[in-house]
């Protein structure tokens, strides 16, 4: 990771506001970064696309499971497998609308790390941490911005990305809008820690028996190529049905609802997946605590794991999915409470979380970019 | 958080052993600064740190708390963590942690501009590098640098990370003019307070033999009656640290012994030392100092202290003539009596006190029977023995290099008072006639203070150790004196001290207003110190410093 120095950034930042000295910025009057709330949950809001219409039935692959659950607290293996814990995340700053003639469009700038704890014994240390800043603007296939002006932006684009600065530029093409365009650059930006997620998984050094968890579901074809990979989800959809041995049809709640302490349910895939990724994963549920009065989900994570021959659990995969359920069941302590959603955190995640945040520019410096980016903006309008 | 690589942070002093902290909730400031350390360092209160500040500065502070964190938000996240309060219970990892110092700022070691050094007393900020102090830091901290005086060895600082550093006291502070006076006070047998304040004599007499001499009361068995004899006591130790405080490991010399009478002529003494002097008091001696004979009997008319008043203007030549002042008004004369002794004094009638003094009837059999209480001991004698002295005028034979040890560890303890007090009077008159060839300076250690000055007394004897202590500094005549309870001397002698050393104290003593010097966090940490720990305080230190000290050289009697 490049080394960071405020005043080399605030200069680049001044670079990229020159870029786009053709036009104006009406900056944001709201000064704290709050982008990220006007989403929703990220997570949910990605597993929801998953299974989006009508398309919901995911079926067991474990026919001899007729309760639909196995215990699977006291089955764990006496050698831990889980070595990294890896989380990203995102602090994104609304800067303002940018004014180019009858052209328009928002800026957002976000802030990128991804962090990996490492586990020995039973201590955790930090193993990596990744951080970037990103300027996202529409692509020039988007109309949103002159042919000029894209150009610049461009040209510093490929300065930065060639120099491995912490600051960097991307755009958002038209194929990826879909709604609101300030949304849609904050997905863009969630693909790109996706993205860095995978860079850094990739390059963990990791031995052939160290397994990593990821922080949410497996997103992008590329994590596919990550061996001995799991995605722990603490938020997911609600929208999947579930059919165990050609049973009735169960909702996610309804059927957690039987799911206790220390159980995991069965292993599903999606009845028809279109997406590439669902066609070689499959993904299952543990409640890792049941604190009542406690919602149908409160304790519940939801593992993917990349499993190809899926059409029927054999038992060696039914033996690996217990012993990672197991120790997954264990790493319900220590908590975070009385952290939000805490009965579903396993806690080396939360500490890549922590990890990550103590290292995030301050809401201030990330608050004051707009205003350097009017600077060399308005130097450019008065020459 | 572990670490791959491990190293011992304590075995190089020059490795950094954490960093500064400063966080929204407990910034650093102009008085203290936290840091977080380092996994495996070993660090514990009152050892001395340094981080580096602005300017290329550094500053040096003194550990004053030490705090286990974790990211547990309360106890209950941590019952939670636990299976809702299942003690067996086993997390999967251990939880996020770290131990933080909290230390005191001592002192910076500032950045010349214009050929002018200015200190830096801004907040240290966050992340910034901290060490274990060196000894050239300690000096700093504890302004060796700013000495006036001479510098008189006060102790070894012991740091966890092994460096031993010497602590010296600037005899201006110690002995005047400065500041001066130093008190000693601790739980009994745990505290070595009294051996404290004779390594500090001891200190003392090598550096200033020439300008000092002591005054000692023993007041428990024969602890201070053979410090002029070589002891066996001394381990390699021992003698490491008098070399490393430049002090040689030698008894106390030039000492003289003032040992009370006994019965057959015998000193009342536990183990008197080979040669000594014994001490008595003739009425002659003491006839103007009843009102330190009778400081604890009541008084509340005065009708004693006319008595006393009397007795001490109508002594002439030798004697005293008690007669009736008014014998018309009577009617009868009492024969007027010669008084040149005790046995003189009680004999006389009590009619004639009570006209010669104009004294209620009630009184003078009062007075007698006080007397008779107070003087009943051998150390009250009609005529002195050949070899026996009287301390009031021994004492002004004392010159620099001198020890004059007084034993008064046998004598009835409503007595002692008497001879302190004595001995007080008479060094206070001296300075104050201003003898040529006194001791610039004169150190008078008295052990168990609180039987001779208490708090809230208004005894003559507690208003005479009062009054050494007020004007003692300018004088040159300082007390050194140790007590198990601060609180339990008179407020002047503790305001007037300006060193104070304590050891392991109670609870129930340390919130006394009488440690209002100290702060909670340093009250704690001396509730916890050791047999041979000292905590030591100066008004030249910001906080107070820990230290030990070697065993005596002198011999101890088992």
């Amino acid at each position: 990771m490049p080394r960071f120095n405020l005043v080399t950034e605030i200069a680049k930042w001044r670079s990229v506001g020159q870029c786009l000295s053709d036009g104006d910025i009406v900056l944001s009057p709201f000064e704290l970064p709050v982008e990220e709330e006007r989403r929703g949950d990220p997570d949910q809001a990605d597993d929801n696309s998953n299974f989006a219409g009508a398309d919901n039935l995911c079926v067991s692959i474990e026919p001899s499971l007729k309760a639909g659950k196995k215990p699977i607290a006291g089955v764990r293996s006496q050698k831990d497998r889980f070595r990294f814990f890896l989380d990203g995340s995102i602090r994104t700053k609304y800067i303002g609308e940018y004014v180019e003639g009858p052209l328009s469009f928002p800026i957002i700038v976000s802030e990128i790390a991804v962090g990996v704890m490492r586990k020995d014994q039973n201590r955790l240390s930090p193993a990596d941490l990744q951080k970037r800043l990103y300027f996202v603007f529409p692509h020039k296939d988007s109309n949103l911005v002159s042919d000029s002006t894209y150009s610049r932006l461009d040209e510093m684009r490929k300065k930065l990305d060639q120099t491995g600065s912490f600051s960097r530029i991307e755009f958002l093409k038209k194929a990826d809008v879909t709604g609101d365009i300030r949304n849609s650059l904050l997905g863009k930006v969630r693909s790109l820690m996706h993205s860095m997620e995978h860079e850094v998984a990739g390059n963990l050094p990791r031995a052939g028996t160290d397994w990593l968890i990821m922080d949410g579901a497996i997103r992008k074809q590329e994590f596919l190529n990550l061996e001995n990979t799991i995605g722990v989800a603490k938020s997911f959809s609600r929208k999947p049905v579930f059919s165990i041995n050609k049973g009735q049809l169960l909702t996610l709640s309804a059927y957690m609802r039987n799911i206790r302490d220390g159980e995991r349910s069965c292993v599903f895939v999606k009845n028809t997946p279109t997406d590439p990724i669902l066609k070689e994963v499959v993904f299952w549920y543990v409640r890792i605590r049941t604190f009542p009065p406690m919602e149908p989900l409160g304790g519940i994570v939801k593992i993917d794991l990349k499993l190809p021959n899926n059409k029927e659990l054999s038992n060696s995969d039914a033996s690996l999915i217990d012993d990672i359920s197991s120790e997954i069941f264990h790493m319900r302590a220590p908590t975070v409470y009385p952290w939000p959603r805490w009965p579903n955190y396993i806690y080396p995640i939360r500490t890549a979380e922590m990890y990550m945040s103590s290292t995030f520019l301050s809401p201030f410096s990330l608050s004051q970019i707009g205003q350097e980016m009017k600077i060399m903006m308005e130097k450019r309008t008065r020459r | 958080m572990s670490n791959t690589k491990k190293s011992n942070p304590n075995s190089n002093t020059n490795a950094a052993i954490g960093k500064t902290s400063s966080p929204e909730r407990d910034p650093n400031s102009t008085g203290k600064f936290s840091c977080w350390l380092k996994e495996d360092v070993v660090i514990n209160p009152f050892d001395f740190i340094v981080a580096e500040h602005i300017k290329g500065t550094k500053t040096v502070g003194i550990v004053s708390e030490i705090l286990s964190i974790s990211d547990a938000a309360s106890h209950l996240s941590n019952y939670v963590s636990s299976d809702f309060g299942e003690p067996s219970a086993e997390p999967y990892v251990e939880r996020l942690s770290s131990m933080v110092a909290e230390a005191n700022v001592l002192r910076n070691t500032g950045f010349e501009k214009d050929g002018r050094v200015t200190e830096i007393f801004m907040p240290i900020p966050g992340d910034r590098k901290v060490y274990f102090a060196d000894e050239k830091d300690i000096r700093l901290a504890i302004g060796t640098d700013l000495i006036l005086g001479t510098e008189i060895p006060a102790g070894v600082i012991y740091q966890s990370n092994g460096t031993i550093v010497p602590v010296t006291l600037d005899s201006e502070y110690t002995l005047g003019p400065e500041g001066s006076h130093v008190n000693a006070s601790g739980i009994s047998g745990l505290a070595t307070k009294t051996s404290y304040l004779m390594f500090l004599l001891l200190s003392i007499s090598q550096r200033l033999s020439d300008k000092v001499a002591f005054v000692i009361f023993n007041v428990k068995q024969a602890d201070l009656l053979h410090i002029d004899e070589k002891g066996d006591s001394l381990n390699a130790e021992d003698i490491r640290l008098y070399n490393l405080l430049g002090l040689e490991c030698k008894p106390f010399e030039n000492v003289r012994y003032f040992l009370p009478p006994g019965p057959g002529g015998r000193p009342d003494s536990d183990s008197p030392p080979r040669n000594y002097e014994s001490y008595a008091y003739t009425l002659a001696d003491v006839y103007s100092r009843f009102d330190l004979l009778f400081a604890d009997v009541p008084d509340p008319y005065f009708t004693l202290d006319t008595f006393n008043t009397r007795v001490r203007e109508d002594w002439d030549n030798g004697q005293l003539i008690i007669q009736s002042q008014n014998p018309a008004r009577r009617g009868q004369m009492a024969i007027p009596t010669v008084v040149r002794n005790w046995d003189d004094l009680k004999a006389v009638g009590n009619d004639l006190l009570v006209q010669a003094y104009n004294l209620h009837p009630v009184t003078p059999p009062r007075i007698k029977r006080e007397l008779n209480r107070l003087t009943s001991s051998p150390l009250f004698v009609n005529n002195r023995s050949p070899g026996q002295v009287y301390l009031g005028t021994r004492i002004r034979d004392i010159r620099a290099g001198d020890v004059f040890v007084v034993d008064i560890a046998r004598v009835p303890t409503r007595t002692q008072p008497f001879i302190v007090g004595d001995v007080m009077r008479s060094i206070d008159q001296m300075y104050r006639e201003g003898e040529s060839d006194l001791p610039n300076k004169l150190v008078i250690l008295i052990d168990e203070l609180n039987s001779f000055a208490p708090a809230g007394s208004s005894t003559a004897i507690t208003e005479q150790i009062v009054e050494i202590a007020r004007k003692g500094r300018s004088r040159g005549t300082i007390l050194f004196g140790a007590e198990q309870f601060k609180s339990e001397i008179h407020e002047q002698i503790v305001g007037n001290s300006s060193i104070h050393a304590i050891g392991r104290t109670g609870s129930a003593e340390i919130r006394r207003s009488a440690y209002a010097f100290l702060d909670q966090k340093s009250k704690q940490n001396v509730m916890a110190l050791q047999k041979g720990e000292i905590v030591l305080s100066t008004p030249t230190w910001r906080s107070p410093i820990k230290i030990r000290f070697p065993r005596p050289p002198y011999k101890l009697l088992k």
